[in-house]
């Protein structure tokens, strides 16, 4: 069958030839899209955009806040990748949580989201109460909780003490288990994948489960060949959106090892060492290089897991 | 086409640039006359918590009382806090007529012209230090120009459990301990300590007491050049407090976390240690939080340990208020720093709750007022007792200090847990202190 489609009498189809003006009603119509636009364009060029480009500048200069930036040309950038360990030490402790909290958190969310999608009793009550701790675990006051649960004779010891295991180890004054506990914070939060992840479950045809069983295939195999699959999507959304908020974990370390990143800097995340060139140093210029690294950083770690995801993730449309 | 794009995005881009760089305060503006009038509105500074904040409001009713025509208002901050946001508003140019400094930190900014000298405003008699001893003003000035008009001193005793120590059996510590036989009274105190207890916190992390123990040497912290003492003096602190450490006469080195947490949380104040050094307002808070952890009521002082008795190793410390450069409000600014530096009423409302008050006048009254808590007069009897005996020393702190503190506290705990040796953390604390002194 063919279709022919003809244009209105009166409407040119053609562009307007050069040097022509645009219709008055098209630049009105453009004009009112520029206003509605203007309070995000305006937060976008004041807020980000110019201050993201005024760090660019300030990551090539030495700049201490209070005097005026001087050209440093790559200087910044040649001192943290060779003359600064502490870049490094920071960097290595950032990895370290980012790999072992990002898998633990899925893990965590996606078991107790495949239990809250078994259809129980009383599912809307223990949605909330698992999420609570995402709501309220970044904050201050978790992380002044965190303290007195971790320390020498913080609750945890007091309960094991309670249990024969008499121990006064600090876990979060020794270097060995301060970012152990930093990581138990996080995945404690793991409330708002677990959210997402029952809202991926929810969206897998029960069909498909059906006719796996029909089929003979147990629970484990209908785990493995349909709902991670088809969960996958949803995964690599957590991992991503996960990584990105681990490499700019700051509140916590910042508030459990008052803003040193101690104890010998083991809890040092490289935001907070950020800060801490930045602002109790007063080494802006550096602390802009260090910025810039973490975006080039962030943008990496997205790119690969994205690349990762052509072969791992699975889209129902795919043939 | 395209080029006129490119050519948009950069003018845009160079806009942003320079609106964000000019925003940013570079450059700095030169200091305003003072009309010698006390008209206009202007804002004072500090860091503090809710009661001094209270305190503080008082001084400003009274101050108004006396100058119809201005208006003060206040705006506080915690200390580390105050610290960063004065440094980011000093860089946009837009700090308070009236802020809080101290001898540890106001170098920076002196350094920087981002504050205003003062010596015109104290000629012109608008802000009258006839009762400031000059060892005090001093404080407050770099290459002999006035930054800072101190309003209260503080120094680092040593505060040790009255109750803790008497159970150990051991005697009162003196005021003319060497640091061998500090060690050796602490080890006597841990003898008698139950279990769980400590004779004393860690020093070593702390930049106060290893001030202390350099000028108890003998040796400058600083000078033109950087640090002014060598090497070796470091590695022999860190391994002063390594060695009690070991022989478990310190807290546990895991509880330095602990040990750096709020005053009311320290191991002093909540029993667990017996000694640690304080600075003397700081003395009555850790005292106030000791009688709720039920391990004696009394914390006393005395002085810190020096290889030479004869040489006071009690480092002072200012607190202080400047003016900055771009205050429009010079003539307001200074009759309120004259007003909060000498008014009587004004001293008794504030009761030296930034250290003791550097108006000698004010000291008596506030010694002399039956409304004076005890704990106060305490603070200001043993300050003028130290004033009056020389058992006080002062020293300069240059800018970067910050960046000291936190490394001397890191590198010495690398090496209390074994991370590095205590000849290469005395080594990088001086690699450190070459960049941030430089």
């Amino acid at each position: 069958m063919t279709i022919t489609m003809e244009r209105p009498p009166g409407r040119s189809a053609a562009p307007p030839p050069p040097g022509r003006r645009r219709p008055l009603r098209s630049r009105r119509d453009n004009l009112a899209g520029y206003l509605f636009l203007s309070p995000w364009l305006l937060g976008f060029f004041l807020i980000i955009g110019g201050p993201m480009v005024a760090s660019l500048y300030l990551s090539f200069t030495d700049y201490s806040v209070l005097g005026t930036p001087e050209w440093a040309g790559t200087d910044n950038y040649e001192r943290m990748l060779t003359d600064d360990p502490r870049f490094w030490a920071s960097l290595t402790v950032t990895l370290t949580y980012l790999l072992a909290s990002v898998p633990l958190v899925q893990v965590f969310a996606l078991f107790l989201a495949s239990l809250l999608n078994r259809g129980i009793g009383g599912l809307t009550f223990y949605r909330a109460v698992f999420y609570v701790p995402s709501l309220i675990g970044g904050s201050v006051a978790i992380a002044i909780l965190w303290r007195f649960l971790f320390e020498g004779d913080g609750l945890l010891n007091n309960a094991l003490g309670s249990v024969g295991v008499d121990t006064s180890h600090s876990w979060i004054g020794t270097p060995d288990t301060a970012l152990g506990t930093l990581v138990v914070l996080n995945v404690w939060q793991f409330g708002a994948a677990m959210i997402i992840y029952l809202a991926g479950l929810r969206q897998i045809p029960a069909e498909l489960y059906e006719s796996a069983s029909v089929d003979g295939a147990g629970r484990a195999r209908r785990y493995w060949s349909i709902t991670l699959p088809l969960l996958s999507p949803v995964i690599f959304f957590n991992v991503l959106m996960n990584t990105v908020g681990a490499f700019q974990a700051f509140n916590t370390a910042y508030i459990v090892s008052n803003g040193t990143g101690g104890p010998a800097d083991s809890t040092l995340f490289y935001t907070l060492y950020l800060y801490q060139r930045g602002f109790v140093d007063f080494e802006m210029g550096y602390a802009s290089a260090l910025g810039w690294a973490l975006l080039v950083l962030v943008a990496a770690a997205a790119a690969g897991l994205f690349a990762l995801s052509r072969r791992v993730v699975f889209y129902g449309d795919e043939r | 086409m395209r080029t006129t794009h490119r050519r948009r995005l950069s003018a845009t881009l160079a806009s942003a640039t320079a609106t964000t760089l000019a925003l940013a305060g570079c450059g700095s503006a030169e200091p305003v006359a003072s009309t010698g009038r006390a008209d206009g509105s202007i804002t004072y500074s500090f860091w503090g918590n809710p009661a001094r904040a209270e305190k503080v409001g008082t001084v400003i009713d009274l101050f108004a009382a006396a100058h119809p025509d201005a208006d003060v208002s206040v705006e506080v901050a915690e200390y580390l806090n105050y610290i960063e946001r004065m440094t980011v508003r000093a860089a946009g140019g837009g700090l308070s007529c009236a802020i809080g400094m101290q001898s540890t930190f106001y170098t920076r900014y002196a350094e920087q012209d981002v504050l205003r000298p003062l010596d015109d405003l104290i000629e012109s008699g608008e802000i009258d230090v006839s009762q400031i001893p000059d060892e005090v003003l001093e404080a407050g000035r770099v290459d002999g120009t006035q930054y800072m008009i101190p309003t209260g001193t503080f120094a680092r005793l040593l505060g040790y459990n009255v109750d803790l120590v008497a159970e150990s059996g051991a005697p009162p510590p003196t005021d003319d301990m060497t640091w061998d036989a500090y060690a050796d009274w602490l080890r006597e105190v841990q003898a008698g300590l139950p279990e769980g207890v400590h004779a004393t916190e860690i020093e070593a992390p702390n930049m106060f007491s290893f001030t202390s123990w350099v000028i108890g040497h003998g040796e400058e912290m600083f000078d033109e050049g950087g640090l002014a003492f060598d090497q070796e003096l470091l590695e022999e602190w860190f391994r002063f407090w390594l060695d009690l450490t070991d022989e478990g006469v310190t807290v546990p080195v895991d509880m330095l976390a602990e040990q750096n947490a709020a005053l009311e949380l320290t191991p002093l104040a909540q029993g667990a240690a017996a000694v640690g050094t304080r600075d003397i307002p700081q003395l009555h808070i850790t005292e106030q939080a000791l009688d709720g952890a039920g391990r004696g009521s009394e914390i006393a002082e005395v002085s810190i340990p020096s290889p030479d008795p004869g040489r006071s190793a009690n480092v002072l410390g200012t607190n202080g208020i400047s003016i900055p450069t771009g205050c429009d409000q010079v003539g307001t600014a200074a009759a309120f720093i004259d007003f909060f530096v000498n008014d009587t009423e004004a001293a008794l409302a504030f009761q030296s709750d930034n250290g003791i008050l550097t108006n000698t006048r004010a000291q008596e009254a506030l010694v002399d007022d039956a409304d004076t808590p005890d704990s106060v007069r305490r603070n200001v009897t043993t300050l003028r007792e130290l004033t009056d005996s020389g058992d006080l020393t002062t020293t300069t702190y240059p800018s970067g200090l910050t960046t000291l503190t936190t490394e001397l506290s890191r590198l010495y705990q690398e090496a209390a847990f074994g991370q590095t040796s205590v000849e290469d953390a005395a080594s990088a604390f001086f690699t450190a202190a070459e960049r941030a002194l430089d």
